[in-house]
């Protein structure tokens, strides 16, 4: 089981991503639990989480995040430009377990 | 120059926006909008624009009710303002943080007012209750022989709009104060054994003393040396004309051409701005909300009224204007760029973006489009993707200084409304109108760079088929 945390501005645009992610998962047949929220309440939602992700919106926040989830053993990074945009739930969810394998 | 740009001046301008004020400013102020939002709904049930439905509710009696609803929702959000600001720098700060709102909220009430109102007897006998401003007050006792008794009462004129840059200060030095006591842990601590709640319920003694009495200090310094409260002269020296910026067309320009250049570099631009906007957009919201009440209670027609609070001192960029005008179908307006990529589109790349794209560009939510096409530092669609919101803000700006659109009275929408319907709820058809002719305009704005970077697509997916 995977779980995974998408951090956005809102949780609102990340949450589509979320559902191609889902989707993607169940083709490969891997267990996962992703769920979306704002990047301000990050630090309410990091316990038992495998990875978190940023949007590229909030990544000029990525040094302050990174510290915030590592002080949980959180690995965090930011989503590539092109895949979050493109909603490519295949490649970012890859990402997301090349982050967490680390 | 994008590397100096990306390198020096946002980090610089993103220390700024995470700074711990500016953090505690824009989360806190969020936990008024469900007041404003209800409150909105009793205005516009007790002022509904169509007059038969108008009468339908003032035949049920219930109008007092509503405009009681209303009193008590919408026109205290300066007094949720302050908790909210309090709470959340504590709790960012990792402390205990309602205690930091209540604080808050107790230093606010001492800024402002502790009177409504005097009652004034003259020499012959006459009494008559006027002024609800200390100088006022004042002078009216100053006549021969006059006598001036202050009515005591919370003054709702400082609790909404007026008092809004006020009650955010005193959010931030209470947080900022609380959460300097907790980092030293000063707090009074009691024995091991004593039930954890009631040893939380003294953590806040210490503190609250310390920044209430300070806050008493300060009332005490103005009413002495210039008769006034606190509360006025920070409406007068920071508020009004932090309130000019937006009453401005430059001060409007500036604004929203700021929310795509900072896209532009990737940074979620509505959420910068919006933490320096946001406060003055709401203050303008409350007072806009409370000259139309006015003017409705002295008998003004409502399609006159809308019309006329620009002339009674109100505003017209407020919180519900950038709802309407700023990023409808998402930051650039870029449902036209949706639009030609869905269906004029001959790259697979553009096709699929559109396809992403026009769900949620209803909602005003463009993420895939800003990412996917991408327009986030892709120089050639900068200029529509900058253009756009100018053409919408500025006309709307302009059709409502030249009396064609009315005021934004109070009502205001989530901002995931969709456009069209989010003009029709909060100004009225004519926003709705200009909302629809934007959009269309959005597709011709863009059209020509949209059909090059089309072109370019086109030919480098062919290549790569070729290959």
């Amino acid at each position: 089981m995977l779980t995974i945390r998408l951090f956005c501005a809102a949780g609102m645009s990340t949450s589509l991503l979320v559902r191609k992610m889902e989707e993607a998962a169940a083709a490969e047949g891997t267990e996962v639990d992703i769920i979306a929220f704002p990047v301000g309440e990050m630090d309410q939602h990091l316990d038992g989480v495998d990875v978190a992700l940023l949007g590229p919106q909030v990544g000029y926040m990525k040094a302050q995040m990174q510290k915030t989830a590592a002080a949980k053993g959180v690995p965090c990074d930011v989503i590539p430009m092109a895949d979050y945009g493109m909603v490519n739930g295949k490649n970012v969810l890859a990402f997301a377990k090349k982050l967490a394998n680390k | 120059m994008g590397d100096f740009i990306q390198n020096t001046i946002l980090p610089a301008f993103m220390k700024f926006v995470n700074t711990r004020g500016v953090r505690a400013i824009k989360d806190g102020m969020m936990f008024t909008m469900p007041l404003i939002i209800v409150g909105a709904v009793y205005l516009l049930l007790f002022q509904l624009p169509i007059e038969a439905a108008a009468n339908f509710i003032t035949s049920l009696g219930i109008v007092p009710f509503l405009s009681h609803g209303y009193t008590s929702t919408f026109q205290i959000i300066a007094m949720v303002c302050a908790v909210g600001v309090g709470y959340t720098w504590a709790k960012n700060e990792g402390w205990e943080p309602l205690s930091a709102g209540v604080i808050s909220l107790a230093v606010f009430l001492i800024l402002i007012p502790d009177y409504i109102g005097a009652v004034v007897t003259t020499a012959d006998g006459a009494a008559t209750i006027s002024a609800v401003d200390t100088a006022t007050a004042a002078e009216a006792a100053a006549v021969d022989g006059a006598m001036a008794t202050t009515v005591s009462g919370l003054n709702k004129t400082w609790l909404a709009g007026q008092g809004m840059i006020g009650a955010i200060l005193a959010g931030l030095a209470s947080g900022c104060v609380y959460s300097m006591f907790m980092a030293k842990d000063i707090r009074i601590k009691m024995p091991e054994g004593v039930p954890d709640g009631v040893a939380a319920a003294f953590t806040g003694l210490i503190p609250a003393a310390v920044i209430c009495t300070g806050a008493v200090v300060v009332f005490g310094i103005c009413e002495a040396i210039g008769g006034v409260t606190p509360i006025e002269v920070i409406y007068r020296f920071v508020q009004t004309p932090l309130q000019g910026l937006g009453d401005s067309l430059v001060g409007v320009t500036i604004f929203e051409a700021l929310i795509p250049i900072l896209w532009f570099f990737g940074v979620h631009g509505a959420t910068v701005v919006g933490s320096v906007t946001q406060p003055i957009g709401l203050a303008n919201q409350a007072e806009n909300a409370e000259i139309f009440n006015k003017l409705i209670s002295q008998g003004v027609p409502r399609d006159q009224a809308v019309f006329q609070i620009g002339a009674e001192g109100g505003h017209i960029f407020t919180e519900a204007f950038c709802n309407c005008f700023q990023a409808i179908s998402g930051s650039g307006i870029t449902l036209g760029l949706v639009i030609f990529m869905t269906f004029f589109a001959k790259s697979a790349q553009l096709k699929q973006v559109g396809k992403l794209g026009l769900g949620c560009g209803i909602f005003n939510i463009n993420e895939p489009v800003l990412f996917g096409t991408p327009i986030v530092l892709n120089p050639k669609l900068i200029v529509p993707f900058v253009a756009a919101p100018l053409v919408s803000n500025i006309g709307a700006y302009i059709l409502t200084d030249i009396g064609f659109m009315p005021y934004t009275m109070g009502v205001t929408v989530p901002w995931t409304t969709p456009p069209v319907l989010s003009g029709l709820l909060c100004i009225g058809w004519q926003a709705a109108a200009w909302q629809l002719l934007t959009l269309v305009a959005s597709f011709f704005i863009y059209l020509p760079f949209a059909r090059s970077v089309d072109a370019e697509y086109l030919a480098l997916e062919g290549d790569s088929a070729a290959a």
